[in-house]
């Protein structure tokens, strides 16, 4: 690394507990492990009576990094295997349609109808891969979602 | 009915005069009142040589301006601040409470007194005119070698030079400034590390395609060593390849890079929270790169930027994080990338993005006239975090955004708020009380601009605006900083 030093000042370090050392022998930080993996999944939107929407048929969470779905990743999703889990499917409200993202949460206090940025991607009976935070909790299990892409409009396990 | 005996207009004279005379002494003055109130909420920028055109350290710098100071403060103008008061509480909001602003009213109307008791003492400032709230410089500080001169009148497209970096480490630090030289002529500066290609190095070149020849610009190296630099770019290729296949790493990579931070109206020093540290990363970078944009004033404006840096103390362990927020939808419309590039593409890509400068690619322009035009950012806390502040920077366009934190429950909370975005004001809202967020939430910004006449700032209503660091065209970028519960 470069020790050129151009009109750079060092200016005088006051007090005993800053040390000037800690601009150089630190290491970096490293972050802690992760407690909440991100999971890609493919299944079946379904729309219960109580206005929740779960993905059925679904298959099993595969680990994935940060960062957007690539074309080749959907492609690939298109062809691949049903399951037979279950997931609730949370933060859904931006995957809804218009009508679904104002009915949820206090969207509707800042969003009129002509504002609206909803995908529809989980309209139910489709095939669609999602991506999001698997949370396991006793008595079942959520996605926090972070990206939905529509396969198919239809969803056959 | 029987007659006092007083005429009704001495009854009414008296009663006026005592109510005047009571007034005058119930009236608020500078020392007892008003002073304390712009000390606090006005002078960090209305000091000596810094943004604001005025300065309020005393009862003789604010008087003249009394009736402009009351105009400002019942329209709401000044303080500027744009967060919705529903949502959140913000510890650098500096806007001024009703009581506040009759105090004010109340203050100009009576003449602008003085008031007989002591003038309140103005908090410590810089005298070389950082704005760390302790009023300390900063322990390092690194001054752009040369003197930029803007003319009078005309555009200058936004530029990169770069400076060595003049340490090697990693540098913890408490809080960072930039500091524009000159803040009329200057519209934004964005520093970052970075590393020179292969085969380049500092030398005289354009500051721009047909720009002014400067130094401090890179340029090719004639002495490379071939073979050197032959593996110097296969490396760099491996790097570049890693990170377009990884986008968790390419993320990284861009966190790493933040160097001492921007400098936009509404920004001043950056500071950490007790005990808080962020890491300026002197080991993996060997240049910073000063991304500059000025525009003209009406007269000749030279200007000389710097970056200061307070040094973290040693029990300062807790690394400030910033989240990304890469998972994108606009317009009704999941965002998904192109398939990722074959080896033999990578290189014509990579200099096509550097020319266009690549923002936000996957994103639309805004068609002309669309007054809604929007787009939702994502991210994910896969820990238990504590989130600290939020920020989000657009151009001209930017119209509103609302930062929205969904939790591992379901439940969803609005954190912030702000219904008239402004580019003259970019805040980076700080909680007060920062928000406990458990592993699997996540945190979204839902933004929306308008290109349509309405918006008397747009700059060109007629034309598509595209993604770049030009004002005329536009941005999507947020900052969510957080540090992990764990750490707290």
């Amino acid at each position: 690394m470069t020790n050129q030093v151009s009109r750079m000042t060092l200016v005088a370090i006051i007090g005993a507990e800053i040390s000037i050392a800690g601009m150089g022998i630190e290491p970096a930080t490293t972050q802690a492990e992760t407690q909440v993996n991100i999971v890609q999944i493919v299944g079946c939107v379904e729309h219960r009576s109580d206005a929740s929407v779960w993905l059925t048929g679904a298959s099993a969470p595969q680990v994935v990094r940060r960062g957007v779905f690539n074309q080749t990743q959907v492609n690939t999703a298109r062809t691949s295997a049903l399951g037979n889990s279950s997931f609730h499917l949370i933060g859904e409200a931006d995957f809804l349609s218009a009508e679904g993202l104002l009915r949820t949460a206090e969207r509707s206090s800042f969003t009129s109808p002509e504002q609206v940025n909803a995908t529809g991607g989980l309209r139910a009976g489709r095939k669609v891969l999602v991506k999001g935070l698997l949370i396991e909790s006793d008595n079942e299990s959520r996605v926090n979602l972070l990206a939905v892409v529509a396969l198919s409009d239809m969803c056959r396990p | 009915m029987r007659n006092s005996g007083i005429p009704a207009i001495v009854v009414i004279s008296v009663a006026l005069s005592a109510s005047v005379a009571s007034a005058a002494e119930n009236s608020p003055t500078y020392n007892e009142d008003i002073g304390q109130i712009l000390l606090t909420n006005c002078a960090s920028c209305h000091r000596p040589n810094q943004v604001a055109p005025m300065s309020l350290l005393s009862y003789e710098d604010a008087r003249p301006w009394a009736r402009a100071i009351k105009a400002k403060v019942t329209s709401r103008e000044m303080p500027p601040w744009f967060a919705d008061p529903q949502y959140g509480r913000f510890s650098n909001d500096a806007s001024l409470s009703d009581s506040e602003i009759e105090l004010i009213v109340a203050w100009a109307d009576d003449g602008a007194p003085e008031g007989d008791g002591p003038a309140p003492i103005p908090p410590p400032f810089s005298e070389s005119d950082w704005s760390h709230p302790s009023g300390t410089d900063p322990d390092y500080v690194y001054e752009f070698p040369i003197e930029w001169h803007i003319g009078a009148d005309g555009e200058t497209p936004n530029f990169n030079l770069f400076t060595p970096l003049s340490f090697d480490d990693v540098m913890k630090v408490s809080a960072t400034q930039v500091r524009p030289g000159n803040y009329a002529a200057t519209h934004h500066i964005v520093t970052r590390l970075t590393n020179l290609p292969a085969g380049t190095k500092l030398g005289t070149g354009p500051a721009w395609a047909g720009g002014p020849t400067v130094d401090y610009v890179p340029v090719r190296d004639p002495d490379a060593d071939p073979e050197q630099l032959a593996s110097a770019q296969k490396a760099r290729r491996a790097r570049s390849a890693e990170t377009e296949d990884n986008s968790e790493l390419a993320a990284q990579r861009a966190r790493d890079s933040v160097g001492f931070g921007p400098y936009i109206p509404g920004v001043g020093t950056d500071v950490a929270k007790p005990g808080q540290t962020r890491e300026i990363r002197g080991d993996k970078f060997d240049y910073m790169v000063w991304n500059l944009h000025y525009q003209a004033t009406g007269k000749p404006e030279t200007a000389r930027p710097s970056v200061g840096a307070w040094l973290a103390t040693a029990d300062a362990r807790t690394v400030v994080r910033t989240l990304p927020l890469d998972e994108t939808t606009s317009e009704n419309t999941q965002l998904v990338a192109p398939p990722p590039l074959t080896p033999e593409e990578r290189r014509p890509a990579g200099r096509s993005r550097q020319a266009g400068q690549g923002l936000n690619p996957l994103l639309e322009p805004i068609p002309p006239g669309d007054g809604n035009w929007s787009v939702t950012g994502v991210g994910a806390f896969q820990n238990d975090s504590l989130l600290q502040s939020l920020f989000v920077h657009a151009h001209l366009r930017g119209k509103d955004f609302t930062y929205v934190l969904t939790y591992p429950d379901g439940r969803e909370e609005i954190l912030l708020r702000v219904p008239n975005y402004s580019f003259d004001w970019q805040f980076e809202y700080e909680l007060v009380n920062p928000i406990r967020v458990p592993a699997g939430s996540t945190v979204k910004v839902i933004a929306r601009y308008d290109n349509s006449r309405s918006n008397r700032l747009n700059p060109a209503p007629h034309k598509e605006a595209y993604w770049s660091e030009q004002s005329w065209d536009d941005m999507f970028l947020t900052n969510v900083k957080y540090i992990e519960a764990s750490n707290d």
